[in-house]
């Protein structure tokens, strides 16, 4: 399978009429944001530059989230046979090789996200700006006067009802966002990397187990024992059935809040059950990138449903199209997973900044925006 | 526009020799009188946007032996989508280019095609003529909410609905909460009784406009007036009602079913743009106080402003606790506090609202029963224009002088390529109820 090492493209024979890229009348935005990536001043030249960095969104009213440094390194991913509430999913555990990089310390929240959802354009159904009165049709992402390239990153139409569904205070601040499809997820990080100038994306599935690890092998990154679960996470046992506010329980090893339970985590790979067999010992930053929409990955477990087990380190769970069973539109709305109210996500800003067409598939899985 | 001059068939008002006529063409569609009926239902979709292609596909999930037969729309573009996003059921849509019908008088093209049932996913404005023409044809109704956007046009709504009865023809609706389990076993505990009296209702649908019209955006050169605010629907009032009408409408129809659909008496209102700049003339706020019977006040509060808080919930003060809904049905103690009772569907139940509305239609067709929820839709849907037109004039309105409101927002002779001024927003104070 591919490997991020293996990964250019252009490396690949190709059949004379796929596409290089996923969706490719998006590559001049990412061509746009990888050079605005690429000429910001004072990222950090070695691993041991890497420091925690709160990061300030001005589309966001300035609102701001936390990056914690994770070191590059080695880990085992999945979990050992003998683990209690173990998947076959989960297994054959391989040892791959991260690089360095930073994750965000608790769920993304609604302060920021909400900006991203409500950008105050008039959108086609694609995300792209409309302007020529046809909400439905597609329009180039070029930048037209009185326009930005942030503008140009394509992002949601409205939702219909509020996407908090009612709990906690609303979008109020430090609720994590919730119910935004993969494509959502990803756009998002586009999103912010066009105004921040620093390069963010979803999380690999390998170095979402590597944070939540942060160094343990035990079955939660607190030990094996479930009857501490409610000093780390939200979950069933202990939510109410709502989310909670991000980073009120303990932190992992490595200062990291609400890998368990709260809501669960959008991956940036491709489900595969069998994900790991695919890959070699000492594999480097290893991903499955996505051919369809579903199934990806989701990480963490949540306050809905499922008992302690959902919550380990190693535990993975398919995206499903059920997810927005209930949207009563035909196509159904790229954005929103209308029957989901418990996938979240975390965001992750790799030390080393990709070439632009790995950038782009990073931000750009799937068959492109249909559903 | 000069309505008087203009043969206005949603607005007429049913004529007795009409009625006679009605009833002397007998429906053509009566179904086998049990439930093992496998007659081929015909299905038309008028309107065939996003909404109206997933009534298509609800219908066309209901039932084993539906076909979807002909559609139709304003816009040709809508057409391929929509037919596109059907594929999945493969036979069950036969739809040849024959069968696809173009511009404001495709409903009628649609009906005439050899139809059983017909879904109207039409923008509001234009529902009372579909409404009308599809009853007249004999044809079983699914009809999106709300009814209409104005008293002329809710008058014959009540009218089609009659005459639905008459022709023995069904009308399902599309107030989806009616049909969402949770909801419908929370507002059970209140019509029943078990809450104890009513004492108070607030309800919100406080979000963002869906479809807004930016700040500047002007029609385009070369592009009639009727069809950039059609392209732009939501933002008009004579083709949306509004955002009351269109949006906060499911709040206002649970107000109503809360108060177990009996007539209020008045409704006090304020409203106006407080954040919109746009070309349309669309409120994007209202705050509504219904008063029933016997002292109850309702209050709806209904807003589409970026960057507020959002909030869409039902909150039904009643004697003996507080019922909440609809994200997660539950009933609190009349503190406020304490969780007496919650919903939670069993895993892997069937609980799209959407799906049951369409499930109970066309399992009552092949039943042989009539389901005519014409006269409630007509309540419901008045309910909002009394709370929207008490905030347009300032005025406290009755809901007899609403009744009797002449108000007409658009002639039903439109053409697409038509001039068509956009009606100033109204000011309280001075704008009249027609």
């Amino acid at each position: 399978m591919k490997r991020l090492a293996l990964l250019p493209l252009l490396a690949v024979p190709l059949h004379a009429k796929e596409p290089e890229v996923p969706s490719p009348q998006y590559l001049p935005v990412t061509e746009q944001i990888h050079a605005l990536v690429t000429k910001k001043e004072g990222a950090p030249a070695t691993a041991a530059d890497m420091k925690a960095y709160t990061e300030k969104v001005p589309l966001a009213n300035d609102g701001t989230f936390d990056m914690v440094a994770v070191p590059g390194g080695e880990f085992t991913i999945g979990s050992p046979a003998g683990e209690a509430g173990r998947k076959d999913n989960e297994g054959p555990q391989v040892k791959v090789a991260l690089e360095p990089f930073w994750i965000g310390k608790f769920e993304m929240t609604w302060d920021i996200y909400r900006a991203f959802m409500e950008n105050g354009k008039a959108r086609n159904k694609d995300g792209t700006l409309n302007r020529d009165s046809d909400l439905k049709t597609s329009e180039a992402p070029e930048i037209k006067e009185g326009e930005t390239l942030v503008d140009v990153v394509s992002q949601p139409t409205p939702p219909y009802v509020p996407m908090h569904f009612s709990m906690g205070d609303g979008y109020g601040a430090g609720w994590p966002a919730i119910a935004m499809t993969h494509h959502a997820a990803s756009k998002f990080c586009e999103w912010l990397t066009a105004q921040t100038g620093h390069y963010y994306r979803l999380p690999t599935e390998a170095e979402w187990e590597y944070a939540c690890r942060a160094g343990t092998t035990t079955a939660y990154s607190f030990g094996d024992d479930p009857a501490q679960l409610g000093d780390y996470a939200w979950s069933m046992d202990n939510a109410e059935y709502t989310y909670q506010k991000v980073g009120q329980k303990k932190p992992n090893p490595w200062g990291i809040h609400d890998m368990h339970g709260n809501v669960s985590e959008w991956c940036l790979d491709a489900y595969l059950p069998d994900a790991y067999a695919k890959w070699k010992p000492g594999d480097k930053g290893p991903w499955h990138p996505a051919v369809n929409r579903y199934p990806h990955v989701t990480r963490g477990g949540h306050y809905y449903d499922g008992g302690p087990e959902t919550l380990r380190s190693a535990a993975r769970v398919p995206s499903d199209p059920s997810w927005k069973a209930i949207d009563p539109q035909n196509p159904k709305s790229i954005w929103y997973l209308t029957s989901c109210q418990y996938i979240g996500l975390r965001v992750v800003r790799p030390m080393k900044v990709p070439e632009v067409k790995e950038m782009h598939r990073m931000w750009n899985t799937g068959p492109g925006p249909t559903e | 526009m000069s309505p008087t001059s203009l043969p206005l068939s949603r607005r007429r008002v049913l004529a007795g020799s009409a009625a006679t006529a009605a009833l002397a063409s007998f429906p053509n569609l009566l179904l086998a009188q049990d439930a093992a009926s496998t007659a081929k239902l015909k299905v038309g979709l008028i309107g065939c946007g996003g909404r109206g292609t997933g009534s298509a596909e609800q219908a066309l999930s209901a039932d084993p032996n539906v076909v979807l037969w002909a559609v139709g729309d304003a816009f040709a573009e809508a057409i391929p989508g929509s037919l596109n996003g059907l594929k999945k059921f493969g036979g069950k849509v036969d739809v040849p280019t024959e069968r696809q019908f173009v511009g404001l008088d495709a409903y009628q093209k649609v009906i005439d095609s050899g139809v059983d049932v017909v879904l109207l996913a039409a923008p509001p404005g234009f529902r009372p003529q579909h409404l009308r023409a599809a009853i007249e044809a004999g044809k079983h109704v699914f009809a999106e909410k709300p009814m209409a956007v104005d008293a002329t046009g809710v008058r014959s709504v009540m009218e089609s609905a009659k005459l639905a009865k008459e022709k023995g023809v069904a009308i399902q609706h599309g107030y989806c909460w009616r049909f969402a389990p949770g909801v419908r076993e929370l507002y059970g505990k209140i019509t029943s009784g078990e809450l104890g009296k009513v004492h108070s209702v607030y309800g919100t649908y406080m979000g963002v406009a869906p479809k807004p019209l930016q700040p500047g955006m002007k029609k385009p050169d070369g592009m009639a007036d009727v069809e950039w605010q059609m392209r732009w629907w939501t933002n008009f009032e004579w083709i949306s009602g509004g955002p009351l009408l269109e949006q906060a409408i499911h709040t206002v129809d649970k107000i109503a079913w809360a108060m177990g659909d009996v007539a209020p008496i008045a409704a006090v209102a304020n409203g106006g743009r407080a954040t919109r700049t746009d070309a349309g003339n669309v409120y994007d706020h209202y705050n509504i106080v219904f008063e029933y019977p016997g002292g109850v006040m309702c209050h709806v509060g209904e807003r589409q402003f970026p960057g507020c808080h959002t909030e869409v919930i039902d909150r039904i003060y009643c004697e003996k606790g507080i019922a909440v809904a609809p994200d997660t049905p539950m009933v609190l103690g009349p503190d406020g506090k304490k969780r007496t009772w919650m919903y939670r569907a069993q895993p892997g139940v069937e609980q799209n609202m959407y799906q049951v509305c369409h499930n109970e239609f066309f399992a009552a067709l092949r039943k042989g029963e009539i389901i005519n929820t014409g006269e409630y839709m007509a309540n419901s849907t008045m309910l909002g224009i009394l709370g929207r037109e008490a905030a347009h004039t300032g005025q406290r309105i009755t809901w007899d002088e609403m009744w009797k409101s002449t108000q007409d927002q658009a002639p039903d002779t439109l053409a697409m390529a038509d001039s068509f001024e956009i009606a100033p927003v109204p000011v309280p104070g001075k704008h009249k109820l027609a």
